[in-house]
């Protein structure tokens, strides 16, 4: 009753009463909503798939540029090639040409062909300056590159001085017509941009009439079209011709004046054909990527045993497939989300965000993976991970029921238990682990370098196995993970998570490459029971380290291309 | 445009002002209903010091969860529930820092009611500042916000019965301080 009275009075009073707030309070409260920031995970997760976009694209760049330039190129030289038998002639490789003195073919030069030359020139500009990034780019290789470009520059110079120098000097018996100096000039011009550009696709080799066609790396034509003035004429007086055709026949090479001798050019071998940013084969219209595959040196005779007509030769073997597998290891940062199911549980959703605390986590990965020519991945294998948390639980009163038997004597024994209520703090401090055994099932897409390859992969994590160890607090208070307590509070398997990654990949050879990999993983389920009052997730993002080796790789030899 | 709390603005504009971003509503909220809250606040905590870290810590939550508000309460009943918790919550953390409570049973103190209904709140709310963190909560929840023993055992994860004994001990420690009367000790 008592107890009553002074509670209505106390709740009566307190209730209806009003403070006085500092002045300074709102100020402070709206500094704290400005500051008060989400962790933002879902920019995140958009800034990293812009970034991997981004990456995809800027390593890509070049070679789209190459691509478009070529295309253009192609585009750009279809009507000289309708309205100039030149290059109809050059194209069919036969010789049916006419030989023509240079009046004849100076009245061909109206001002339309000139306007061609003119465009053709300006395509020709843009394109020299794409070879030289490409140039730029190669690292390893780019004083070999630069010195066959040089070469190869000077001679197209020699040569078309030559040609100017010798214009009317024209032979029928030779299968190459030339139609007018300018016409050649612009050939010439053609063949040296192009080679510079690797923009070659095919090698016509004629033998007798015949025509074989064969995909040649940009180098292939460059050599040859340093060779042009031995090689060429060479076969010609036996009634062979070899014409070079570059990106649909742009470029023919005949010349009358490359009779001369040119300097002797050095064969590339094994490593610098493979190497050679200029050996690089692309091939516009099958959509292959750059480096998927690599040269293999296989000497070899056009015609007889005559040492001057003898060619280096390469074979390109290319990649179909390869399989690899790898293992990578490393730290994450593991941020939990801890989420009402039932409100009446906001207590202990604050007692865990107060206790609870991230330690330390870490990843290991074991994949197999396939790799296809077009640089499309996909992996299996198995990962761990471990998430370590800090567990530090106060209780200031807690409250400990002791029991005390009293023994009262008087008169006769008997005895008495009386049980009083201690209260005090408690403390525990302990780390809590959650260990994950999963299967990560990722597809992907992987550019390839020459040292370097950079990919993007993604997908799901099937959880085989979930442990987790520790203490935890619920409505009933500090609980070990133990037992029924373990059962009510996390599911027996964490489900699918997503996960993602971008692997940097250098190569250390052929088949082994150390690689980083930042990578993400989110819990798309509650690691909690369903009758918990709590929703429990992570957000993971680590780097791995690893090793990368390919176990086998299924290749195809197709294209050969002889260097002389 | 400026707002006062006089221009009679209802929870529900208030509400939706707020969650535009607005700060003048906003600050309209704050004026509304700080004065109250700070009272609230004061009640769980040990001085003024602490409930304008509460009240702060408070507000910035009030606003951030103020899309979950469903309008089926009062806005200042959801308003002080989250102030209520921050406390708690708040003061869980602090108690880390202190001392070991000892046993401490006391006899049935005089009731001076006519004494006690003269005092006047603010009096009385620094008695119960000065309760012990623990018997404090209790007191505080069962006594003026109304809750049952079960509902104040879930809240502060304490058993029903320490939930009791502690208002028991809350109630007697705090008419002592009150009327100012002597107790024995067994």
């Amino acid at each position: 009753m008592i107890e009553k009275k002074l509670d209505s009075i106390v709740r009566k009073k307190l209730n209806e009463h009003e403070s006085d707030v500092p002045a300074n309070m709102w100020s402070r409260i709206q500094g704290d909503i400005k500051n008060k920031r989400k962790l933002p995970i879902a920019p995140i997760l958009v800034l990293f798939a812009i970034l991997s976009v981004g990456a995809i694209l800027y390593v890509n760049k070049d070679r789209l540029d190459v691509q478009t330039a070529a295309v253009e190129l192609e585009t750009g030289n279809e009507k000289p090639t309708d309205t100039n038998s030149t290059y109809e002639n050059e194209s069919t490789g036969n010789s049916s040409n006419i030989s023509t003195d240079e009046p004849e073919s100076s009245s061909k030069l109206n001002s339309s062909d000139q306007n061609e030359n003119a465009k053709i020139q300006k395509q020709i500009t843009k394109s020299e300056n794409i070879a030289k990034n490409y140039a730029r780019d190669s690292k390893d290789n780019s004083s070999k590159s630069q010195s066959v470009y040089n070469q190869s520059h000077n001679i197209n110079k020699r040569s078309i001085s030559n040609i100017k120098n010798t214009e009317s000097a024209t032979t029928k018996e030779d299968n190459y017509s030339i139609h007018s100096a300018s016409s050649i000039e612009n050939n010439s011009i053609s063949s040296r941009e192009t080679s510079q550009k690797n923009l070659a696709s095919d090698v016509t080799s004629d033998k007798g009439g015949k025509s074989k066609n064969e995909g040649t790396p940009a180098s292939a034509v460059q050599n040859s079209v340093m060779s042009n003035s031995a090689q060429d004429i060479h076969d010609s007086r036996a009634g062979n011709n070899i014409n070079i055709e570059v990106s649909n026949s742009l470029t023919g090479n005949a010349n009358e004046n490359s009779r001369h001798k040119s300097e002797p050019i050095l064969p590339l071998n094994e490593e610098s054909a493979s190497t050679s940013e200029f050996v690089r084969p692309l091939s516009i219209s099958g959509g292959r990527g750059l480096n998927h595959g690599h040269f293999v040196y296989d000497p070899c005779s056009v015609k007889g045993g005559k040492r001057k007509n003898r060619l280096h030769c390469y074979t390109y073997v290319e990649q179909e497939y390869k399989v690899f597998a790898d293992f990578s290891a490393g730290p994450q940062y593991s941020h939990k989300m801890l989420e009402l199911r039932n409100n009446d549980f906001q207590p202990v959703l604050n007692a865990r965000e107060d206790n609870e605390s991230f330690m330390f986590s870490y990843n290991a990965n074991a994949r197999i993976g396939v790799k296809l020519a077009n640089g499309l991945t996909g992996m299996a294998g198995i990962s761990y991970d471990r998430y370590n948390e800090r567990f530090d639980y106060f209780n200031p009163n807690e409250q400990l029921p002791i029991e005390t038997i009293v023994i009262v004597v008087e008169g006769m024994d008997s005895v008495v238990n009386v049980s009083i209520d201690a209260i005090g703090n408690h403390t525990v401090k302990h780390t809590n682990t959650l260990s994950f055994i999963s299967i990560p099932l990722t597809v992907g897409y992987s550019i390839l370098g020459e040292k370097v390859n950079l990919g993007i992969h993604g997908g799901v994590a099937v959880n085989l196995l979930f442990a987790k160890s520790g203490r935890i607090v619920n409505e009933n208070g500090l609980q070990t993970l133990s037992g029924p307590v373990k059962k009510e509070t996390f599911r027996t398997n964490a489900g699918l998570s997503l996960m993602g990654g971008i692997v940097l990949e250098y190569k250390i050879d052929r088949e082994l490459a150390f690689f980083v990999e930042p990578r993400f993983n989110y819990t798309l389920s509650s690691l909690t029971s369903k009758d918990y009052p709590i929703e429990q997730k992570y957000v993971n993002a680590g780097l791995n380290f690893g090793l990368r080796k390919t176990l086998y790789q299924k290749t195809t030899h197709k294209k050969k291309y002889g260097i002389n | 445009m400026h707002l006062t709390k006089n221009d009679n603005l209802d929870d529900h504009q208030l509400v939706e002002g707020c969650l535009r971003g607005d700060s003048n509503m906003q600050k309209l909220l704050f004026d509304t209903y700080c004065r109250k809250l700070f009272t609230v606040c004061r009640r769980y905590s040990r001085d003024d010091l602490e409930a304008e870290d509460v009240m702060q810590e408070g507000f910035v939550l009030v606003f951030k969860k103020l899309d979950t508000y469903s309008f089926k309460g009062s806005l200042y009943s959801w308003m002080r529930t989250i102030m209520v918790n921050v406390a708690l919550r708040k003061l869980q953390k602090k108690s880390r820092r202190d001392t070991v409570y000892n046993l401490d049973e006391v006899h049935e103190p005089m009731f001076e009611e006519d004494h006690i209904a003269n005092l006047s709140a603010e009096e009385i709310l620094k008695h119960v500042q000065k309760l012990p963190d623990g018997y404090r909560n209790v007191f505080n929840l069962y006594v003026v916000e109304g809750f049952k023993h079960h509902e104040i055992a879930k809240k502060l994860m304490i058993g029903e019965s320490t939930s009791r004994s502690q208002l028991t001990k809350a109630r007697r420690m705090l008419q002592k301080s009150l009327v100012g009367l002597k107790y024995v000790l067994i």
